[in-house]
């Protein structure tokens, strides 16, 4: 049997299945949308600067071998309690978001290291064991907000804590810090506002993951994402490699969302953070990542056409069959509907591989 | 060793930076009030109307008898006072300091204008 080759139209379609499907989708959406083109261009510009960074915070874990990190939602957990703490001692603008992002860094590395131990006792079933640990932290999270805080942790403004006297109310109003990185360097091209400083910081982020890759630590994760046995045999730590990696990966998840929130101006303490992982790892897949393979311009198409098909379809819903609810209900089936066929192309190449690696060694022996 | 100094390093840079933050950052809440008041046993009469500036902030008129609401960041502040003296302009302009854990103070333009020593005093808001 020939080996596939990469550049034929067959691979490349197997290889981008998604991403094509989504550009499907997006090219009939967009005309029955009726938006203008600078609103979406507008709406896409918003998005990558809001959302970048938390889908970038997703690649380390891939590089290792750890898959998607579903776990970083514990990362966007210490983001909000950064943030609720931020806006209970009244720090306002920069240098709020600042102090979020360092008092994040230790809740971060902490919860890291505990998902990072567990994830070592569940080789190969990283996602499905970091998705149930999401949910057990999520009840954590909201033992300590609603209960902790207030009572055990003090809370000094009023306006954040529930009428009982202690636990976080549903909303807290960010307008100490909202927008203040978006608006830092203003620049508007036309119609078309652009937050500069905002993609400034995703980039350094990219700069770091460029960087990472090449060092000892990026090129150990690299080996063990590869194999592990073989990294392990060669003298790996594997286990210490591993939880480094899904450290680095919440404590950018951490700051993802304080970015995240900055850009919308309020937390919905009890939610803001249960669908970002959800969110995320469906952009990073709509962009032509996979379990085991993922890219910086994944994150970035992925963002694009996730979030293009998020403001088209209310409106194509609505135009189409009189219903905007169509639309919301449609891009949540999407997000797990993309999730799930991502999970089984890669079950399927996987399979397809072992068939190819297995014939081939069948002829090499026939050969001899 | 190397390693233990670096990270220590690290980590005392980052507890500077988070101070840092914490002082330059937090928000404050002034009131700037043009009431007669009595500082000091003596009577500063409130001024028909004020134009003050705090720090690089709009400049707002403050009517007589009114009391409004400034927010600002960080401890050290300028007020810049500007009204008229029987057909005078005249601009008043004084430094002040505010501590960080207290969340609002009280100035009293009157006070601040006729040179009375506590023009300006923490304002706390009952329970």
């Amino acid at each position: 049997m020939k080996k596939p080759d990469r550049k034929s139209v067959i691979f490349f379609l197997e290889s981008n299945a998604v991403p094509i499907l989504f550009l499907i989708i997006i090219s009939i959406g967009v005309p029955y949308s009726g938006f203008s083109v600078d609103y979406l261009v507008q709406e896409i510009i918003i998005r990558l600067s809001r959302n970048s960074f938390l889908v970038l915070s997703l690649l380390v874990p891939i590089m290792a071998g750890m898959g998607l990190n579903f776990g970083m939602v514990l990362g966007a957990m210490a983001g909000q309690i950064g943030l609720i703490f931020v806006t209970n001692w009244n720090i306002v603008g920069l240098q709020g978001i600042g102090l979020a992002m360092i008092l994040s860094i230790p809740l971060s590395i902490l919860l890291g290291w505990m998902s990072g131990k567990i994830l070592n006792m569940a080789k190969g079933r990283e996602m499905v064991t970091g998705f149930i640990l999401a949910f057990f932290m999520n009840g954590v999270y909201q033992l300590v907000v609603l209960y902790g805080m207030g009572s055990i942790i003090p809370i000094g403004n009023p306006s954040m804590v529930l009428s009982r006297g202690y636990g976080i109310r549903n909303t807290v109003n960010l307008i100490n810090i909202r927008q203040t990185l978006d608006s830092l360097i203003p620049l508007k091209i036309g119609n078309i506002q652009i937050p500069v400083a905002t993609f400034m910081v995703i980039a350094l982020v990219c700069l770091f993951i460029v960087w990472f890759r090449k060092t000892k630590l990026g090129q150990d994760m690299r080996a063990i994402g590869q194999d592990m046995h073989v990294a392990e045999s060669a003298g790996i730590n594997v286990e210490r490699t591993r939880i480094i990696a899904i450290i680095i990966s919440t404590v950018l998840a951490g700051f993802g969302m304080i970015l995240y929130l900055q850009n919308i101006g309020t937390l919905n303490t009890y939610n803001s953070h249960e669908q970002v992982g959800m969110f995320s790892i469906a952009a990073l897949l709509v962009g032509g990542a996979s379990v085991n393979k993922g890219k910086i311009s994944h994150a970035f198409l992925g963002v694009t056409l996730f979030h293009l098909m998020f403001v088209i379809s209310p409106m194509a819903g609505k135009n189409l069959i009189g219903q905007a609810q169509l639309g919301e209900y449609f891009r949540v089936f999407v997000s797990y509907g993309v999730i799930s066929i991502a999970l089984v192309l890669y079950a399927y190449r996987k399979l397809k591989e072992k068939e190819r690696a297995g014939t081939a060694l069948a002829e090499a022996q026939e050969e001899k | 060793m190397k390693r233990i100094i670096i990270r220590s390093a690290a980590l005392l840079l980052l507890l500077l930076l988070a101070l840092f933050f914490f002082y330059t950052g937090k928000g404050h809440t002034i009131l700037l009030d043009n009431k007669t008041v009595t500082l000091g046993g003596t009577e500063y009469a409130a001024v028909n109307m004020l134009e003050v500036r705090v720090d690089r902030g709009e400049e707002r008129e403050v009517l007589k008898r009114d009391r409004i609401k400034e927010d600002v960041v960080g401890q050290g502040h300028k007020i810049t006072v500007t009204y008229l003296d029987k057909g005078v302009e005249k601009v008043v302009e004084e430094k002040f300091r505010i501590k960080t854990g207290q969340a609002m103070y009280l100035i009293s333009l009157p006070g601040l204008i006729g040179g009375a020593e506590g023009w300006i005093e923490p304002f706390d808001v009952e329970p």
